[in-house]
């Protein structure tokens, strides 16, 4: 548990400065090259979006085993660290295609949320929490649409084939690679986004780190 | 940008952070509040009282307790049935009946050999004893709380085609002459206006004698969950443990998130938990990170024969739920990979063996009743005798 605690406090100390209204203005500023204002925001929606969709992608896969706690925290974390890394790039070299990323999260933040809003009012026990939720299941997506779909019909369809040729494979695994689809592309999506980033980078920026642990 | 950056790494955080926080520990007694069974258990009622230790599960358990009557005990059948000789066995059932949707008094005379006439009911010659362990039991009366509007009621399940009578758990057992044990865990659907309220929960029907009465609430996941336990007794003394469980399907989506879907595997340790307690005779058990491999089965074998059955809605039956009740049951019947409830396979009978070893299971004696009798899920059945 202690690794988590670390973790959740460095994702903390990276991400506060994008949080501040000075980071937030640097980065706003910024629309083709990259600063260390984008950087840190990049490395905020990074990590959130890795972090939504790594949980996501774990819950009926880490519900087959009995370290299904430890399983889920290992999916999270490394999802979350893979969109940390990579959002951070992106923003440092290419702060456009973060706008791009944090203007398509809103949208999925949106739309996420408004199917939670329908849900709350159907399912008895829902609340204000799981729009939430959904919302950033929505967002996670949103961030990147293009990698999270692709990703669910790769998913979808290997997920197919194993459902009608393996008898053990049951409808609770076809769901389950469709999620695990959605995770993989997305983050996929984000890793590609760094890449072509740093192939269109200009001068290049300095990161700001510090890690306070 | 950054506003959304922020929101999603407020919700991103708060699933890091919360991820650490699925945890299960049960202990005696939960505070009687303003429910009435614990507070005649906290007089010394008939039934002692196991909950989660946590207090947040505790209050959860507590407002759905407040809007359910009391629970229903009939500790010896009103039929007279023959004592069980040496070598007789038991036949144990798990079968949720959809709130009086499945046809009990036809399932008995046709899988268990009972007709349960309400003037004269009869066990037929070759047929064993038997225990059904029933879950979505439901009740109708009066004496059921009247509660505001303000609390958020579980939908009411009706059965499309109930059978002719659509008795309640009560009544059943009334007309079939059976034992009882009944303990309701929440209202089926709202106030009622000119019809009776209801409730419901999971039940024991026994044709043996019901003792050492345990009700055991889990963990709060979506709605409250009552196990029922009972002890049977056999000849020379051998004793039988017997709990009805009904585990929930989900949680919300929040809680799904944050606790890395452990629901049913959090609510299966606490049953664990419990049953481990009780055996030892403890207060309190120790706190477990659950889905981390820390729950303890309690000593194996243990000082008595239990079966734990009922309806896990489970997913698939490689569920973590599942196999940590394998794990703390090692002499389960194995499963027949055959699912209860359309292609899931949500319904279990989990066995493990006392010290003394004189009660075991009949091997190959379980199996799945094709029939629904009128439920969405099909019974399971297995039977238990004494060892040779």
């Amino acid at each position: 548990m202690r690794y988590l605690t670390h973790l959740l406090v460095a994702v903390c100390c990276i991400s506060f400065p994008a949080w501040a209204p000075g980071g937030a203005g640097e980065a706003q500023a910024q629309e083709t090259s990259g600063s260390a204002g984008a950087a840190i925001g990049g490395a905020a929606l990074g990590a959130a979006s890795g972090v939504m969709l790594g949980v996501t992608a774990s819950l009926i896969p880490c519900s087959k085993t009995l370290s299904q706690l430890t399983c889920a925290r290992a999916s999270t974390l490394s999802a979350g660290l893979i969109g940390l890394g990579s959002g951070t790039l992106v923003g440092a070299w290419d702060s456009g295609r973060l706008g791009s990323a944090a203007k398509g999260a809103a949208i999925g933040l949106g739309a996420g949320a408004a199917v939670g809003f329908v849900l709350k009012e159907v399912v008895r026990q829902y609340g204000w929490l799981d729009v939430l939720s959904t919302g950033a299941i929505g967002m996670s997506i949103g961030a990147q649409p293009e990698g999270a779909v692709l990703g669910l019909g790769a998913g979808v369809f290997v997920g197919s084939i194993l459902w009608l040729t393996v008898p053990s494979f049951g409808l609770p695994d076809l769901a389950a690679a469709g999620l695990i689809g959605v995770a993989a592309g997305g983050l996929a999506a984000w890793v590609f986004d760094a890449v072509e980033a740093n192939a269109t980078e200009g001068d290049g920026v300095t990161i700001p780190f510090s890690f306070r642990i | 940008m950054i506003p959304t950056i922020r929101v999603c790494a407020g919700v991103a955080l708060g699933v890091l952070a919360a991820g650490c926080a699925t945890s299960a520990g049960m202990r005696l007694g939960p505070e009687d509040g303003g429910c009435p069974d614990r507070a005649a258990a906290a007089s010394g009622g008939a039934v002692t009282w196991y909950g989660p230790a946590g207090p947040g599960d505790e209050q959860s358990n507590e407002r759905w307790c407040e809007t359910v009557g009391s629970n229903v005990l009939e500790a010896f059948p009103r039929a007279s049935f023959p004592s069980p000789g040496p070598s007789d066995s038991v036949a144990v059932v798990a079968w949720n009946i959809l709130i009086g949707g499945g046809d009990v008094p036809l399932f008995l005379e046709e899988v268990l050999g009972y007709d349960c006439h309400p003037t004269s009911p009869e066990l037929d010659a070759g047929f064993s004893h038997f225990v059904l362990l029933i879950q979505e039991a439901y009740r109708r009366s009066e004496a059921i709380p009247d509660v505001p509007e303000l609390f958020k009621f579980p939908p009411r399940i009706e059965p499309e085609s109930p059978p002719e009578g659509w008795l309640d758990i009560v009544e059943l057992a009334r007309d079939c002459g059976l034992a009882l044990f009944y303990v309701p865990s929440a209202r089926n659907g709202p106030q009622t206006i000119e019809a009776e309220r209801e409730d419901k929960g999971n039940a024991i029907l026994s044709t043996l004698p019901l003792t050492d009465l345990l009700a055991i609430e889990l963990p709060f996941e979506a709605g409250r969950k009552v196990v029922v336990a009972a002890t049977i007794a056999g000849a020379s003394g051998t004793r039988l443990r017997v709990a009805s469980v009904h585990l929930d399907v989900a949680s919300t989506l929040y809680r799904t998130l944050t606790t890395a879907n452990t629901t049913r595997l959090r609510q299966a340790v606490g049953l664990i938990e419990a049953l481990a307690l009780i055996e030892r005779g403890g207060v309190t058990s120790g706190i477990v990170s659950v889905g981390s491999r820390e729950t303890s089965c309690g000593d194996l074998p243990g000082p008595i024969a239990t079966v734990a059955a009922g309806d896990f809605n489970t997913w698939s039956a490689g569920e973590s739920a599942v196999d940590q009740m394998r794990l703390c049951f090692p002499d389960s019947p194995p499963w027949d990979g055959k699912p209860t409830y359309g292609s899931f396979p949500t319904d279990f009978i989990f066995f493990r063996r006392a010290g003394d070893g004189r009660v075991s299971y009949l091997d190959g004696s379980q199996r799945r009743i094709e029939k629904r009798y009128g439920s969405d899920h099909q019974a399971r059945i297995a039977w238990f005798g004494r060892s040779e």
